[in-house]
C-alpha cells in the first residue's frame, strides 16, 4: 500500500509484530493477590480495612498438591489489615505488604463491622464506587462486632472461609429468606430519594456464620436491627420474598407450621389529607410442614381455620413490624415512600416523607390459602 | 447498456450501504455516557425527551437528504460551487463553496478527535489503568485511517459487514433491563416545566451528531431518489438503539443514581449477572464489540474528510492514504488537547451542539438558494472531475 515503505516493509512488519507482543497492562492471573472479601471497620483514625486473599497453593485442585487434599479453613486463606484516615490510606498499607498487585475484581463479599454501618458508610462507598476493579454485583453484609473478627471464623464445609458466607446467603436468597439486595442495590437505595436500603446482619463465631436478620439502613447509616421474624415479614412486604416458615398457635393446644410458597403483595397509598393511608395485601400461599395439635387437617373447616390463625400471626408480626419502622427506626424500609415518589409526585414534593412515614396509617392484611398438608394425608 | 453497471464504478454505494453508514457513524463513544446527560436535564422524563430528539435529528438529516438529492449522483464539491457560483466563472462558486466544506469538515475532524480521545479515557478508566494515552490514541487513529483512505467503495462495504455487530450489546442491554429493572424507577414521568422539557429535548438532540456525513456520501449513492426510506429507517434504529439504553439505564439504576455514573453503560452491563459466573465481567466484552462502533465512527468520518479533500483539491484518487497520513498529526493534536476529563465532556458538549447546527444551517442555506436559483442537479450523467 505504501510504496516508500517497500524497501523497509520487511522491517516494519518485524517493529509491529515486536510491538504487538503484550500490553501494558497484562497482569497475569499469578501475578494478582486477587481478594474474595473485603470487611471494613470503623476505626480511631478513620478506617480499617481487612482482606481474605486465598492461597492457591493450598486449594484443593491446584498443582501445589497434585490434586488431591488441601487445606480449608484459616489455612486456606490469608488476612491482611490496613488502618487509615480514608479507605485507600487503609489499603496503601495493605498494598505494602502483598508481595504482589492486589485486585479487587474477584472480590465477593463486601462486610462492614456493625460500628462502621451505624457511623455512616457513604464516604467509603464513594472511595468504591470510584474503583473500576470493584464489581456492582457483589454481596454486601452487615456484621455484628467487627468485620475483621467475622474473617477470621473458619466454617469447616468451605475451603474458603468467605465462600461460606457467600453461599450462605445466595441460598437464602434463593429460598426467599434474606434480603436479596448487594453493593449495586445499596447504591441506588442510597440514591433514590424514595427508597432505603437494607442489608442482611449476621454473626460470626469460630466456627459458624447466622443470619441474625436484617439491619435497617436510613441512607448510608444503619438505624437498627430488625429481628429475625419481622425481617421475614418485611422481606415480603418490601421485595416479594416468600420468607421462612413460621408456627402458628392452634386453635386447640399446640402449633401447626406454615411454609409459604408463594406470594403475591398489593400495595395501595392514599392521602388523608397529607397523611398517608397505606394498605397493603398480601396474598400468601402454601402448605401445613408440621402440625403438634389434634386437629384433621383433610376437613375444609379445618383448615379454613387453621387459614384464618396464620393470616392472624402473619398480621400481627406485620403490624408489629410497620410500628418498629414507624417509631423506633422512623425509616420507611418497606420502600412505600418509592410509590408516593413515582404515583404522587405532588404529594411527595411537599412532604418530609421519614416524618409522614411515621405518622402514616398503614394496615397489612394477610390472605393465606393453604394448598397442600405434606405426605401425611391427615 | 444497464446504467447500474455503467456507473458501477462512480455509484458504488448502495442504499442499504448507505442506511448502514449512518447508523455506524451516528452511534458511537457517545453511547457509553449519553444517558447521564439526558438523565441530568430530564431526570426519568429522559425516557421520551430522547425519541423527540430523535425526531428533530431525523428532521435534520430529512433536509440535508433532501437538499442533496437536487443533486442526484453527484459529488458535493461538483454541484455546490455549481450551486453557488455563475455559470461563466466556476472559480467564484468554488470560494464561495470553501466556507461551507470547512463548516462540515471542521465537525468531521474534531468529532473523530474528540470520539477517540473520549474511547481512550474509556479504556483508561474501565480496562487499562497503566496504558499511556497516546498509545491507544496512535493505535486508535492509525488504524482508523488506513482504513478511512481506502476508497468509498470499501468503506460502504466495511459498514454493511459492521453494522450488524452494533446490535449485539443492545440486546444484552435489553436483557438487563428486563432482569434487572424497576418500574418504578422510570416514574414519575412528565414533571418537566416546558424550559426544561425543551433543554432535555436538546441535549437528547445532540447525542444524534454525525449525519452530516451524507454530503461526502450521498453523490455515490446509486439510487439517491430512495435515500430519504434508507435515511429515516437509519435515524428510526438509532432512536430505538439510544432509547434502549436510555429506559434500561433509567429502569436500572433509576435518574438519581444515573447521573453520578461516569459511564453507565459500562455499569448497566455489569450489573447483569450471567448464568453459571462464567463471563463475570461483561464489561469488558461490551467495550470489546464497542471497539467497532467507535471505529466506525471515526472511519466514516475520516473518510468522509478526506473524500471532500480529495476531491475538492482535485488530488488523486489513489493518494488518499497520503492525505490520512497528514491528518494523523492534526488528530493526534486536537484529540491530546482537552486537559482532562471534564474538558472532555465540555468538548463533546460543544462539538455535540456545532454539528446539528452547521448541518440545519448549511442545509437550509443552500436549499434555499437551490429554490431561488431553481437550481436542479440537471443531467445525472455529466461526468464527475476525473479523479484518476
Amino acid at each position: 500500500m505504501f510504496p516508500l515503505l517497500r524497501p523497509v516493509r520487511g522491517w516494519a512488519v518485524l517493529c509491529m509484530l515486536l510491538a504487538l507482543t503484550g500490553c501494558w497492562d497484562a497482569r497475569e492471573v499469578e501475578e494478582r493477590t486477587s481478594v474474595i472479601a473485603l470487611g471494613v471497620d470503623a476505626h480511631p483514625q478513620g478506617y480499617e480495612v481487612t482482606v481474605q486473599v486465598p492461597n492457591p497453593l493450598k486449594v484443593v485442585g491446584s498443582g501445589g498438591s497434585g490434586g488431591g487434599g488441601g487445606e480449608g479453613g484459616q489455612a486456606a486463606v490469608q488476612l491482611f489489615t490496613g488502618v487509615g484516615k480514608t479507605l485507600n490510606d487503609a489499603m496503601n498499607e495493605i498494598r505494602n505488604q502483598t508481595n504482589q498487585r492486589i485486585f479487587f475484581g474477584h472480590t465477593q463479599l463486601l462486610m462492614l463491622g456493625d460500628q462502621m454501618a451505624r457511623k455512616g458508610i457513604s464516604g467509603m462507598l464513594d472511595a468504591l464506587r470510584r474503583q473500576q476493579e470493584i464489581r456492582r454485583r457483589q454481596w454486601a453484609l452487615v456484621v455484628k462486632g467487627k468485620a475483621k473478627d467475622a474473617m477470621k471464623a473458619s466454617p469447616k464445609l468451605e475451603q474458603i472461609p468467605m465462600e461460606y458466607m457467600v453461599y450462605l446467603i445466595a441460598n437464602g436468597v434463593r429460598e426467599g429468606r434474606y434480603s436479596s439486595e448487594g453493593l449495586s442495590d445499596l447504591y441506588s437505595n442510597i440514591f433514590n430519594p424514595g427508597k432505603q436500603p437494607i442489608l442482611n446482619f449476621i454473626e460470626a463465631e469460630p466456627e459458624k456464620v447466622r443470619w441474625l436478620g436484617l439491619a435497617i439502613m436510613n441512607k448510608d447509616r444503619m438505624v437498627g436491627l430488625l429481628p429475625r421474624k419481622e425481617s421475614q415479614v418485611l422481606l415480603q412486604l418490601r421485595d416479594e420474598e416468600v420468607g421462612e416458615s413460621f408456627n402458628t398457635p392452634c386453635h386447640k393446644r399446640g402449633y401447626i407450621v406454615f411454609q409459604p410458597q408463594g406470594l403475591k403483595r398489593d400495595v395501595r397509598i392514599q392521602f388523608q389529607g397529607i397523611r398517608p393511608v397505606i394498605r397493603v395485601n398480601v396474598d400468601l400461599r402454601g402448605e401445613i410442614v408440621e402440625k403438634s395439635c389434634d386437629v384433621d387437617l383433610s376437613r375444609d373447616p379445618v383448615i379454613h381455620a387453621l387459614e384464618k390463625q396464620v393470616r392472624r400471626r402473619y398480621e400481627h408480626l406485620a403490624q408489629t413490624m410497620v410500628a418498629r419502622l414507624q417509631k423506633q427506626f422512623r425509616t420507611d424500609a418497606c420502600n412505600f415512600g418509592n410509590r408516593v415518589r413515582a404515583y404522587y409526585p405532588q404529594k411527595w414534593k411537599q412532604l418530609d416523607w421519614s416524618e409522614a412515614f411515621s405518622q402514616a396509617d398503614v394496615r397489612v392484611n394477610y390472605h393465606v390459602k393453604i394448598l397442600r398438608i405434606g405426605l401425611e394425608a391427615k | 447498456m444497464d446504467p447500474s453497471s455503467k456507473q458501477g464504478k462512480e455509484q458504488p454505494i448502495s442504499i442499504y450501504q448507505g442506511h448502514a453508514l449512518i447508523v455506524t457513524t451516528v452511534v458511537g463513544v457517545g453511547v457509553l455516557y449519553m444517558q447521564r446527560g439526558i438523565a441530568q436535564t430530564a431526570g426519568a422524563d429522559g425516557i421520551w425527551t430522547i425519541l423527540l430528539g430523535g425526531l428533530l435529528a431525523m428532521l435534520e438529516l430529512y433536509i440535508l437528504t433532501k437538499l442533496l438529492q437536487r443533486f442526484p449522483k453527484q459529488h458535493s464539491t461538483v454541484w455546490m460551487p455549481r450551486l453557488l457560483g455563475s455559470e461563466k466563472r466556476s472559480g467564484v462558486g468554488k470560494i464561495l463553496a470553501l466556507p461551507f466544506f470547512f463548516a462540515i469538515a471542521l465537525f468531521w475532524i474534531s468529532a473523530s478527535a474528540l470520539a477517540c480521545r473520549t474511547f481512550g479515557e474509556v479504556l483508561v478508566t474501565a480496562i487499562f489503568p497503566l496504558t499511556p494515552m497516546s498509545v491507544i490514541l496512535l493505535t486508535l487513529l492509525v488504524t482508523a485511517v488506513f482504513v478511512a483512505s481506502t476508497p468509498v467503495e470499501v468503506i460502504a462495504r466495511f459498514n454493511e459487514f459492521l453494522l450488524p455487530v452494533l446490535y449485539l450489546p443492545v440486546i444484552l442491554i435489553f436483557a438487563v433491563w428486563a432482569k434487572e429493572g424497576e418500574w418504578l424507577n422510570m416514574l414519575p414521568l412528565f414533571q418537566l416545566s416546558w424550559k426544561e422539557a425543551g433543554l432535555g429535548i436538546l441535549v437528547s438532540f445532540f447525542a444524534f451528531s454525525g449525519s452530516s456525513i451524507v454530503f461526502a456520501f450521498m453523490g455515490y449513492y446509486q439510487q439517491p431518489e430512495k435515500a430519504v426510506k434508507a435515511h429515516m429507517s437509519a435515524i428510526a434504529v438509532i432512536i430505538l438503539i439510544y432509547w434502549i439504553v436510555t429506559a434500561a439505564s433509567v429502569a436500572v439504576f433509576g435518574p438519581d443514581e444515573l447521573k453520578r455514573l461516569m459511564w453507565p453503560t459500562l455499569d448497566l452491563v455489569k450489573s447483569a449477572e450471567f448464568p453459571g459466573m462464567i463471563l463475570e465481567r461483561l464489561e469488558s466484552g461490551l467495550i470489546a464489540i464497542w471497539v467497532v462502533a467507535v471505529f466506525t465512527t471515526l472511519v466514516n468520518l475520516l473518510a468522509a474528510l478526506i473524500d471532500i479533500i480529495v476531491r475538492l483539491f482535485r488530488i488523486q484518487d489513489r493518494s488518499r492514504k497520503w492525505i490520512g497520513l497528514a491528518l494523523i498529526p492534526v488528530l493526534y493534536f486536537l484529540a491530546i488537547w482537552p486537559k482532562d476529563i471534564q474538558d472532555l465532556f465540555f468538548w463533546n458538549w460543544i462539538v455535540g451542539v456545532y454539528s446539528p447546527l452547521v448541518s440545519i444551517t448549511v442545509g437550509l442555506i443552500l436549499l434555499a438558494i437551490a429554490l431561488l436559483r431553481r437550481k436542479k442537479g440537471g443531467d445525472p450523467h455529466v461526468p464527475t472531475p476525473p479523479t484518476s
